[in-house]
C-alpha cells in the first residue's frame, strides 16, 4: 500500500452514530471521493464502510438518513462499490426513506430538515440510478426490480419536493417507458394536481417547464404501438384549445378587422363541436372583476409552454406542424387593439383598458413561441421569414409626422419589454439567414433599437409630478441631474448589441444606418463597454460604399487583439511544397524550423544508422541553395520594406475604379493582395503574367 | 481519426447497372466500410447527409426519372422515389449554423432547377435556370449556384429561392462550352470566391460580392473536373487526357520576391506546358482517360482522384506518386466524398431505431396550402445531458444544507440530564419521601386510633 492513499480504518471508527460529528464532513466525503482510498482499502474495510453506510441509511434520525445518502453518493463514484451487493442495498434504503416520507405528519408544515433529506435521498437516488443505466448486467439485477418501487416512492412525495421527484420521475420515464406504465395515470393525476392548484404560477420557471414537459411526455410514450401518431394527436388537441381560448378574444375585441389575423385563425383546425379540452373551461366575468382577463391569458401562456415542450421531449419521427405554430405565435403578436379595435359596446374605460393590456401580454407569449422555433427548425422557417418579421414589426408603435411614419418614441420608451422581446425573436430568425435585404421589414425595429439604447433624462417630471404627488423637493432633478439619467439594463444592452452585430453580418443595410449603428459601437466601446464581437463584426462586413475605414479606431479599441493584428500585418497562405520567404521574421522562424527539422534528421540517422553517401551532399545543396536566396533576400529586404508600404498606404490607382479613393477594411485586404503586380511591372507588360510561372523555384521536399 | 470516401460511378447501363456499385472505404487505410448495389448516377448526381447512423446517401440515377436513398450498412436502396424527371446532379445544403441536412437541390436535365425541403419533402421552387442539362450544382452559405451545359453559371439567393423571386442573384456567361465543374469558397459572406471549369479550356474566378470576373486560367485541355485545396492555396483541375494540374493561387513576385496573389482584375493567365511535371500529376494518364472527379484529404496532402475508366487513385502532393489504388468502378467516376470520422463510429450495420427514410420528395410544387401547416419531420430531442459529479459543487451543497441540522444560535433548548446529579437528587428525594412516609405513617395511626376510640 502506498503511503499517499488514505488509510480507511482510520475513519471507520467515528462511523457509527453521532461519532461521525466528531470529524468534518467535508473533509470525510471529499477522502471518500478519491479512487485511491477505496482502490488500497482491505475487502474488510471496505465492506464495514458500506455496512456503516448502510446502517446510516437506514437509520431512524433524519440527520444520519441524511448523512448516509451524501455518503452514497460519494461511494458510488467508485465502480467497485456500484458494481457490489451494496448499491441494491442502499437503493433499498433510499426507497424506504422516501416511502416513509421522512416521517413528516403534516405535510402542509413539513420540518426544512425533513425537506432536505428527501431531496438529497432523490439526489442519491438519481446519481445512482444514471450510474448503473447503460450498464446491462447492472440493470438488469438491480435497478429493474426495484423500479416500481422506486416510481411508487416517488410518487408518494411529489407534493413534498416536487422539483426533485418530478425530475427523477421524468428521467425515468424517458429512459424506462415499460415500467412506467402502470404509474401513467398515477403521475399524471398528481401532475395536473400540482398544474391546477394556484400556485402553480408561483413555482419557479424551471419547475414549471418540469412539470409541463412530464405532462407532454406522458401523454404519449407509454403508449405500446404508434406513439408518433398519438404525439401528433395530442398536439393536434392543444393546438384546437388553443385555438378555442384564443377565440374568446373575439367577443371584446374585433378580430375580424385583421384580415390576416382572421386568416390566420381559419387555417389552425377547426375546433369540434363537441371538443373535450384538456383544462377545465374558464370562468371569466369581467362585470365581476375586469382582471378576470388575465386568466385567459395565463391559460394560452400555459397552453403555449405545453405546445414548446412538445417539441423538447424526446420523441421518434413525428410530423410536426410548424406552421400552425408560426401561425399560433403570428396570431398572438397580432392581437393589438390599434388593428383589432376593442368592441364599442364596451364602454368602461377601466375594462378597456385592462384588455388592450391583456392583448400587450399575449403579444409577449406569441414573441416566447416565435422565440423558441429557430433553434429547434432553422432554415425550416425560412419561407415564412418575411411573414414572421412583418408580424413582429407591428409591435413597434409609430406615429405619423408631415404624412410620414416615423416610430414613436414615446411609445417605445413605454413598453420597452416587448420591443427588446421583439428585438430577441429578430436577433434568432436573422441568425438563419445571410444577406438579408429586405430591409423595410427591419428599418422600425433598427430605429427602436437606437432610441432604446441612448441613455435618457426624465423629461417633464417637474412639471407634472407636482400635480400628482406632493414632492419634498424637486431641486433635486436640477442640482442632481446625472443621477435621474436612465439607461437599458445589461441584460437589455446586450440584446441591443446581439440586433446591432446581426444586422451588420446577416444584413444588406443602406449606408446611413450602418453608419449610425457604427457610431454607437465605438462611441459605446470609446465609454468602455465590452463590444468586442461587434467591433470584429465592423471590422469585417464593411459597407460597400464605406468612405471611411473603421480600422484605424478599432486598433486603437482593441490595442492588444489578435484578429486586429492579422488585420495590420496581412498575410497569405503559404504552399505546401513552396519556400518563398519575404519578410525577414519569417525567414527567422522558418530557419528556427529548419535547424529543428536538420536536429531530427541527425538523431533519426544515428538512430537508423543509415548514413549514405548521397544525402549529405544533397542537404548541403539544399542548405547553400538556402544560404544564396537568403541573402538576395536581405539585399533586397530594406528597400523592399518602404515599397511594401508605400505598396499597402498608397491611394489605390484607377486600376480599382469601382472601389472608393479610401478602401474599407475589406478592400485593403484585396489591394494590398492585388495591387504588388500593377505597381511592381510595367503597365500592360504582356510578360507579366507568364512571370509567374518562370520563378526559380526551390524544392526542399523533393527527398 | 480517419477520413471515409465515397465513390460511386456511372455504371454500366449494358449489364443493367448489375455490376454499378457505390463504395465507402477508408483511404488512409485498406478498411472497406461497406458497398450500395445498383448506386450510379450522372456526375455529381449522388450526394450524402453524412456518414454513419441515421445519415443516408442519395443517388439520382442515371437515365431515370428517379432518387435512390440507401441507409449505411445496407447493400439495397431503402427508399426508391419517383421524380418529376431525370435529374443530373444533386447537393444538400445544411441548416443554417447546423450540419443538418436542409435542402436538396437538383439540377435537371431539362435545364431547371429543382429545391426541396428535406424534412417535409415539399417542392419549394422549381426554377428555369439553364437552357441544356444541369451539370453541377454547389451551395455555400446562402448561394446555390449551377452550372449547365448551355455553359452559363447561374447564381441564386436561397431567400430569394423560397420567397418566390423569379431573378436570379447573378448569371456569368464567359464560359464558351458546358461548364463542367465549380468549386465554392466559404467563410465571410463578402469573400466568397466561385471557380468554375469548362470544356473551353478554362478556370474562370467569381467574386461573388462585386460580381466581377477575377481571374481566367487558360489550359491545354478541356478541363473536366476541379478541386480546392482546404486553405485556398491551390487549386486541382482534371483535365480530358488524364492529366491533373495544379494552378497556384498564390506566387512570389520575380521582381520583388514578394508574395501576392496570382491574378486579379480580370487578368487572364495561361497554363504553360509544365514539361518537368513538377505541378502535374500523370496517375491517369495511361489510356488518357479524363479526369472525372477530384477531392482533397482533410489536411490538403493528398488527393482522391477518379477517372472516365472507373479508377480511383489516392494520390500524394508533394511526390506527385500513387498512395493507394481503390476498388476500380464501372463507368466514369461520378461522385468522390470525403468524410472525417473517428475511428469505428460507422458500425456495418444499421441502427434498430434509425430513421430508415426521407420524406418522400414530391413532384408538384408547394402550395400556400400545405406552407400553412407546412409538416416537419422531425425526432426531436431533449437537450438535458446527465451529469457527471462536480466534487466541489457537491461538497458545497453538503454544507449548505448541512446548516439545517445545526445549531447556530448558542441558545440549547435541549434538556441536559447529568447522571451524578440524577443520583444525588434521587437520594434526596427518597430522603424527604421517607420522612414524608414516616409521618404520614404516624399521622394515619393516630387518625385511626381516634377513629377507633370514637367508635
Amino acid at each position: 500500500m502506498s503511503e499517499e492513499c488514505f488509510p480507511l480504518s482510520s475513519v471507520l471508527p467515528y462511523m457509527e452514530g453521532s461519532k461521525i460529528e466528531e470529524i468534518d464532513l467535508g473533509y470525510l466525503l471529499s477522502t471518500l471521493a478519491r479512487p485511491s482510498t477505496i482502490s488500497n482499502a482491505s475487502k474488510t474495510d471496505l465492506n464495514h464502510l458500506c455496512a456503516r453506510v448502510n446502517n446510516y441509511l437506514s437509520s431512524n434520525n433524519a440527520k444520519h438518513r441524511w448523512l448516509g445518502s451524501k455518503m452514497a453518493i460519494v461511494l458510488n463514484t467508485h465502480i467497485e462499490i456500484t458494481a457490489s451487493e451494496y448499491t441494491s442495498k442502499y437503493l433499498g434504503a433510499l426507497i424506504r426513506v422516501l416511502e416513509s416520507k421522512c416521517f413528516v405528519k403534516d405535510e402542509a408544515s413539513a420540518p426544512v430538515y425533513a425537506i432536505v433529506t428527501l431531496e438529497s435521498c432523490c439526489d442519491a437516488l438519481s446519481f445512482i440510478i444514471n450510474n448503473i443505466r447503460g450498464k446491462h448486467a447492472l440493470t438488469r439485477e438491480m435497478l429493474t426490480p426495484k423500479l416500481p418501487s422506486i416510481i411508487g416512492s416517488l410518487l408518494e412525495i411529489i407534493n413534498l419536493v416536487p422539483q426533485k421527484a418530478i425530475d427523477l420521475l421524468y428521467d425515468l420515464l424517458k429512459n424506462n417507458s415499460t415500467t412506467f406504465r402502470p404509474f401513467g395515470s398515477k403521475f399524471e393525476r398528481a401532475l395536473l394536481g400540482l398544474l391546477g392548484s394556484d400556485g402553480f404560477n408561483k413555482f419557479e420557471q424551471r419547475l414549471q417547464h418540469k412539470i409541463l414537459k412530464s405532462l407532454v411526455l406522458l401523454s404519449f410514450s407509454l403508449t405500446k404501438n404508434s406513439t408518433s401518431e398519438l404525439w401528433r394527436t395530442k398536439f393536434n388537441h392543444y393546438v384546437q384549445e388553443t385555438k378555442s381560448v384564443i377565440q374568446i378574444y373575439s367577443e371584446f375585441m374585433s378580430l375580424d378587422e385583421d384580415e390576416d389575423l382572421t386568416q390566420q385563425l381559419n387555417a389552425l383546425p377547426s375546433v369540434p363541436e363537441k371538443f373535450e379540452p384538456q383544462f377545465p373551461p374558464l370562468d371569466v366575468d369581467l362585470n365581476e372583476s375586469p382582471l378576470q382577463i388575465m386568466k385567459i391569458v395565463s391559460r394560452v401562456d400555459l397552453l403555449v409552454n405545453l405546445l414548446i415542450q412538445f417539441l423538447q421531449v424526446p420523441t421518434p419521427q413525428v410530423k410536426a406542424p410548424v406552421g400552425y405554430l408560426l401561425m399560433i405565435g403570428q396570431i398572438l403578436v397580432g392581437i393589438n387593439h390599434k388593428f383589432t379595435p376593442i368592441k364599442r359596446d364596451i364602454r368602461d374605460v377601466t375594462l378597456r383598458q385592462i384588455i388592450a393590456q391583456s392583448a400587450t401580454l399575449m403579444n409577449h407569449v406569441g414573441l416566447k413561441i416565435l422565440n423558441v422555433l429557430p433553434n429547434i427548425f432553422g432554415g425550416d422557417l425560412l419561407p415564412h421569414l418575411n411573414s414572421v418579421l412583418s408580424s413582429v414589426d407591428t409591435l413597434i408603435p409609430v406615429s405619423r409626422v408631415n404624412g410620414r411614419i416615423i416610430v414613436d418614441e414615446v411609445g417605445v420608451l413605454d413598453n420597452p419589454e416587448l420591443i427588446f422581446a421583439g428585438l430577441k425573436t429578430r436577433i434568432n430568425f436573422l441568425e438563419l439567414v445571410e444577406g438579408f435585404a429586405n430591409m423595410s421589414l427591419l428599418h422600425k425595429s433598427i430605429d427602436a433599437a437606437l432610441i432604446l439604447s441612448k441613455p435618457r433624462i426624465p423629461q417633464g417630471v417637474a412639471k407634472t409630478s407636482e400635480q400628482r404627488l406632493k414632492n419634498v423637493s424637486m431641486s433635486d432633478l436640477l442640482s442632481d441631474q446625472k443621477t435621474f439619467i436612465t439607461e437599458a439594463t445589461h441584460e437589455q444592452k446586450n440584446v441591443l448589441r446581439q440586433y446591432f452585430k446581426v444586422l451588420l453580418t446577416k444584413c444588406v443595410l443602406n449606408y446611413s444606418k450602418q453608419s449610425e449603428i457604427l457610431r454607437l459601437i465605438i462611441l459605446d466601446a470609446v465609454k468602455g463597454a465590452e463590444v468586442k464581437e461587434l467591433l470584429y463584426a465592423a471590422l469585417l462586413y464593411p459597407h460597400k460604399e464605406a468612405h471611411a475605414s473603421v480600422l484605424p479606431m478599432v486598433k486603437q479599441l482593441l490595442n492588444d487583439d489578435e484578429l486586429v493584428s492579422v488585420f495590420l500585418n496581412p498575410r497569405l497562405p503559404v504552399l505546401p511544397t513552396k519556400r518563398v520567404v519575404d519578410q525577414a521574421l519569417m525567414e527567422e522562424s522558418e530557419q528556427e524550423r529548419e535547424e529543428e527539422e536538420e536536429e531530427r534528421r541527425v538523431k533519426k540517422m544515428k538512430i537508423e544508422e543509415m548514413e549514405t553517401t548521397e544525402a549529405p551532399a544533397e542537404d548541403n545543396r539544399k542548405e547553400d541553395m538556402r544560404e544564396e536566396k537568403k541573402e538576395t533576400l536581405e539585399a533586397n529586404s530594406n528597400g523592399d520594406v518602404s515599397d511594401y508600404e508605400s505598396m499597402i498606404f498608397k491611394p489605390v490607382g484607377p486600376l480599382v475604379e469601382n472601389q472608393v479613393a479610401q478602401p474599407s477594411v475589406e478592400n485593403e485586404k484585396l489591394v494590398e493582395a492585388e495591387q504588388a503586380p500593377s505597381t511592381q511591372s510595367p503597365p500592360g507588360s504582356p510578360s507579366d503574367d507568364e512571370s509567374d510561372f518562370e520563378i526559380p523555384e526551390i524544392d526542399i521536399d523533393d527527398d | 481519426m480517419d477520413e471515409l470516401l465515397f465513390y460511386n460511378s456511372v455504371g454500366d447501363p449494358s449489364k443493367k447497372h448489375s455490376t454499378s456499385f457505390g463504395f465507402l472505404s477508408s483511404i488512409h487505410s485498406s478498411q472497406h466500410i461497406g458497398q450500395y448495389r445498383q448506386c450510379y448516377s450522372n456526375i455529381n448526381g449522388t450526394t450524402l447527409t453524412g456518414i454513419g447512423g441515421e445519415h443516408k446517401v442519395i443517388v439520382a440515377c442515371k437515365g431515370k426519372a428517379l432518387i435512390h436513398v440507401y441507409l449505411h450498412g445496407k447493400e439495397s436502396p431503402e427508399q426508391t422515389i419517383p421524380l418529376p424527371e431525370e435529374v443530373s446532379c444533386l447537393e444538400i445544403f445544411p441548416h443554417p449554423n447546423s450540419e443538418r441536412s436542409w435542402l436538396l437541390v437538383a439540377g435537371a436535365v431539362s435545364g431547371r432547377l429543382y429545391v426541396w425541403e428535406l424534412d417535409s419533402g415539399l417542392l419549394l421552387a422549381v426554377k428555369e435556370s439553364h437552357y441544356q442539362s444541369v451539370g453541377v450544382v454547389k451551395c455555400s452559405k446562402g448561394y446555390i449556384v449551377s452550372g449547365g451545359a448551355d455553359s452559363r453559371i447561374v447564381v441564386w439567393k436561397v431567400l430569394d429561392i423560397l420567397t418566390d423571386s423569379h431573378k436570379p442573384y447573378v448569371i456569368f456567361t464567359d464560359h464558351t462550352l458546358p461548364v463542367t465543374d465549380i468549386t465554392i469558397s466559404s467563410g465571410l459572406i463578402n469573400d466568397i470566391k466561385l471557380w468554375s471549369v469548362s470544356a473551353d479550356q478554362t478556370v474562370r474566378c467569381y467574386d461573388l460580392t462585386s460580381l466581377a470576373l477575377v481571374t481566367t486560367f487558360v489550359a491545354q485541355q478541356p478541363i473536366h473536373s476541379i478541386a480546392a485545396d482546404p486553405a485556398f492555396r491551390c487549386l486541382y483541375i482534371g483535365l480530358a487526357n488524364g492529366m491533373i494540374r495544379m494552378v497556384h493561387l498564390f506566387q512570389a513576385s520575380p521582381q520583388t520576391q514578394i508574395w501576392e496573389q496570382v491574378g486579379g482584375f480580370g487578368k487572364i493567365i495561361t497554363l504553360k506546358d509544365d514539361i518537368d511535371l513538377r505541378e502535374t500529376f500523370t496517375n491517369h494518364q495511361i489510356g488518357e482517360n479524363p479526369v472525372t472527379r477530384i477531392a482533397v484529404s482533410f489536411d490538403g496532402t493528398q488527393i482522391v482522384t477518379g477517372d472516365s475508366n472507373g479508377r480511383v487513385l489516392v494520390l500524394d502532393v508533394a511526390t506527385k506518386q500513387t498512395v493507394r489504388t481503390l476498388k476500380q468502378l464501372a463507368g466514369p467516376v461520378s461522385t468522390l466524398k470525403l468524410f472525417r470520422m473517428e475511428a469505428n463510429i460507422v458500425s456495418n450495420s444499421a441502427l434498430k431505431t434509425a430513421v430508415r427514410t426521407i420524406p418522400v420528395l414530391k413532384r408538384s410544387l408547394v402550395e400556400d396550402l400545405d406552407l400553412q401547416k407546412h409538416e416537419v419531420h422531425r425526432k426531436f430531442t431533449d437537450s438535458e445531458n446527465s451529469r457527471q459529479l462536480d466534487l466541489d459543487n457537491f461538497l458545497d451543497t453538503v454544507k449548505s444544507e448541512q446548516k439545517w441540522f445545526s445549531n447556530f444560535t448558542g441558545v440549547d433548548s435541549s434538556v441536559k440530564q447529568n447522571k451524578e446529579n440524577l443520583g444525588s437528587e434521587l437520594a434526596e428525594l427518597r430522603e424527604s419521601y421517607a420522612s414524608m412516609k414516616s409521618k404520614y405513617d404516624a399521622l394515619y395511626d393516630e387518625h385511626s386510633k381516634l377513629l377507633m376510640n370514637n367508635k
